[in-house]
């Protein structure tokens, strides 16, 4: 297994990883408001937590470099804006990720509700099959839970989305369900390869594929 | 990674290349006061007296200016100001405008390019130091001489000079830095004798009996002294009229008619159907940028009304989050209306008097509706406003800077990935809070 330490570690000072990435894939987060999606990303590119972070306007982005199974996979992260106003801009960039990553908070029932909403936007803007994880953020904030763990959990499975629970502030589960994605979306890719092995024009999706 | 080093480029190279930020100036200002705009742009850089464009469009500001006056005699219509505005912002006339604007100045920079590049050259150099003086913030700082060395660098001058002539009018040199210092060189206050001859037109002028808007927005262009600004602002914006003699009365009755919205509507912000406004604000404000006044809780309370009643006034587009940015400025330089304090950072606004926070909160509220008047479709639903300038921005590019358009398209980077925050945040996230009131002496 992967600590996550060693996976901190790796992705900063490796250039190798950096420039020459075996994979590389575009990941999109989207979740209501305040849920932390800014803050699971600023935990996963400085280790640390800020209290500070403004509100997400538009978009922002940013390249998560991490080394799997002696592979180097490079991730563009995009972190969206919640708000709903921002939902027609952000939903221009559904089709292009190879992954969604799907927050709520778990101290909000009301961001769980939305994840339903959020599905439906997945749905109808990413392209068929995409991979989802879906995150309950802020465990650090046990006392105020509203969305109990097997809500979560029930949910997941009902739509086969990856499912973990985590808190961008104390770092629990943040770099582990990263990793899980990274080798569930290197399993999708995979399987898409293998699916269009036999057509000659196979597009190879993952080189050069900036947006 | 390729595509990054084509946004650090891209920044880099933003630093000196101010023109893409006159896009920008269209949605930052209040309509009334556009057309006049355009006539300010034109007159820094270029010698001769410009284009058939510009006159048209300072005498439809004329028109404009005797249309407000009567709507102001005739009480606070705000609908009928609109429509008036409205008449006047022909988006099809300002891109009309930019475009003759441009070439105008490119034919001009052909012609006085040799003899000017060296002379230009020097004055970039004297502006980023002087910058990086009365800024003291590293980010800036950096962008602007990072912008100079690799715009000299790079071979392909001919866009450049012509870039840097335009972001930097050289007559406006010495003044936009003067400003700068004289919001934050706070630790000497006594006046250069520049400065005091500045601050003494602008009270002249607003001594009236009736402030020459034309005049003022001219001599604002380069820096409002800090003393006169809260004034300054609420001419310009639109808020305050021209008129001396009905300023005060004026004031009392926007006051009077903000807390009465106050009375009538903040009670609903827990109702069903505001509940969600409400609570947005509520969680925004605490993660603004930049900080304001270190939130102290009555801050807090003041943002929270100013922006609940703002939204629920103007339900078409209700509260979207970078508006509460445009807040900020307002209520920074109105609370130096009452201050001794040079430093408002650090400034405990709740030893003010209640009225006076009552004063700035209201005065803060009505500036703001004045500037949100003028680009609520940045706001509305899909955002059409921001897609609109979005796309500006990207012709503009593609038309005066076409290696780094070309670039973008290469990596498929879209201009909506970078350009939307500047658009929806009116570059506020961009710059710091005191160049960014500086700038706003500019576009009011």
């Amino acid at each position: 297994a992967v600590t996550a330490a060693g996976a901190a570690a790796a992705p900063q000072g490796c250039p190798k990883a950096a420039l020459d990435p075996d994979h590389l894939y575009n990941v999109l987060f989207v979740g209501d408001s305040h849920v932390g999606k800014t803050s699971f990303l600023y935990r996963l590119h400085a280790d640390t937590f800020s209290p500070h972070l403004t509100a997400t306007v538009g978009l922002d982005y940013q390249i998560k470099n991490l080394v799997v199974d002696n592979k180097r996979f490079a991730l563009r992260l995009w972190d969206s804006a919640g708000q709903e106003r921002y939902r027609s801009m952000t939903k221009q960039f559904f089709r292009k990720a190879d992954g969604v990553v799907l927050m709520y908070d778990i101290t909000s029932e009301y961001s769980f509700s939305d994840v339903r909403y959020w599905l439906s936007c997945i749905q109808e803007g990413a392209e068929d099959g995409v991979a989802v994880l879906l995150l309950g953020n802020k465990t650090d904030c046990a006392a105020q839970r509203q969305v109990p763990t097997e809500e979560g959990e029930c949910l997941a499975k009902e739509h086969q989305l990856m499912f973990y629970e985590c808190s961008a502030a104390s770092g629990h589960n943040v770099f582990e369900s990263m990793i899980s994605f990274t080798r569930l979306l290197k399993g999708r890719e995979d399987e898409l390869k293998n699916k269009t092995e036999e057509v000659p024009k196979a597009p190879q999706k993952k080189k050069g594929c900036c947006w | 990674m390729a595509s990054d080093g084509g946004r650090k480029q891209f920044w880099k190279r933003s630093g000196a290349k101010v023109p893409g930020s006159i896009q920008h100036v269209y949605g930052a200002q209040h309509p009334p006061f556009d057309p006049l705009l355009h006539g300010t742009l034109i007159k820094p850089g270029s010698k001769p007296p410009t284009t058939p464009v510009k006159l048209k469009k300072v005498s439809t500001f004329q028109e404009f200016e005797s249309n407000t006056s009567d709507a102001w005699d005739l009480g606070d219509d705000d609908d009928e100001l609109l429509a008036i505005a409205a008449e006047n912002l022909n988006t099809e006339v300002v891109m009309e405008t930019a475009h003759k604007v441009i070439q105008n100045h490119s034919k001009l920079q052909e012609q006085h390019k040799f003899q000017e590049e060296h002379l230009q050259e020097e004055k970039q150099e004297e502006f980023a130091q002087l910058t990086s003086v009365a800024c003291g913030d590293n980010r800036l700082v950096k962008s602007v001489s990072e912008g100079h060395t690799s715009s000299s660098l790079d071979n392909a001058s001919e866009n450049s000079s012509m870039q840097r002539s335009q972001s930097l009018p050289q007559t406006s040199i010495p003044p936009l830095a003067s400003g700068m210092a004289d919001y934050s060189t706070s630790v000497t206050p006594a006046l250069t004798e520049r400065e005091a001859s500045r601050l003494d037109k602008f009270k002249q002028l607003l001594a009236g009996p009736n402030t020459d808007l034309d005049e003022l927005r001219k001599l604002s262009w380069s820096g409002i002294p800090k003393r006169v600004r809260p004034i300054a602002w609420k001419l310009l914006s639109g808020y305050l009229p021209a008129n001396v003699d009905r300023r005060e009365s004026t004031l009392q009755r926007k006051r009077k008619e903000y807390f009465a919205f106050v009375e009538q509507y903040y009670d609903s912000r827990n109702d069903e159907n505001h509940q969600d406004t409400y609570r947005q604000i509520h969680i925004d404000i605490p993660r603004m940028s930049p900080e304001v006044l270190r939130l102290q809780p009555k801050v807090t309370e003041i943002f929270e009304r100013i922006l609940f009643i703002w939204a629920i006034r103007h339900p078409a587009s209700g509260y979207v989050q970078g508006i509460n940015d445009l807040v900020t400025p307002f209520f920074v330089v109105f609370i130096c209306e009452y201050i001794e304090e040079e430093e408002v950072e650090n400034f405990d606004v709740s030893s003010l008097p209640e009225e006076v926070l009552q004063n700035i909160e209201a005065d803060s509220y009505w500036c703001m509706s004045k500037l949100l008047d003028g680009i609520q479709d940045n706001y509305t639903f899909a955002q059409p406003g921001i897609q609109k300038k979005v796309k500006m921005l990207e012709e503009l590019v593609s038309r005066i800077d076409e290696q780094v358009h070309r670039h973008l398209d290469q990596h498929e980077v879209k201009y909506l990935q970078f350009a939307f925050r500047w658009m929806n945040n009116l570059l506020m996230r961009e710059v710091p809070l005191r160049c960014t009131i500086r700038l706003w002496d500019t576009y009011q």
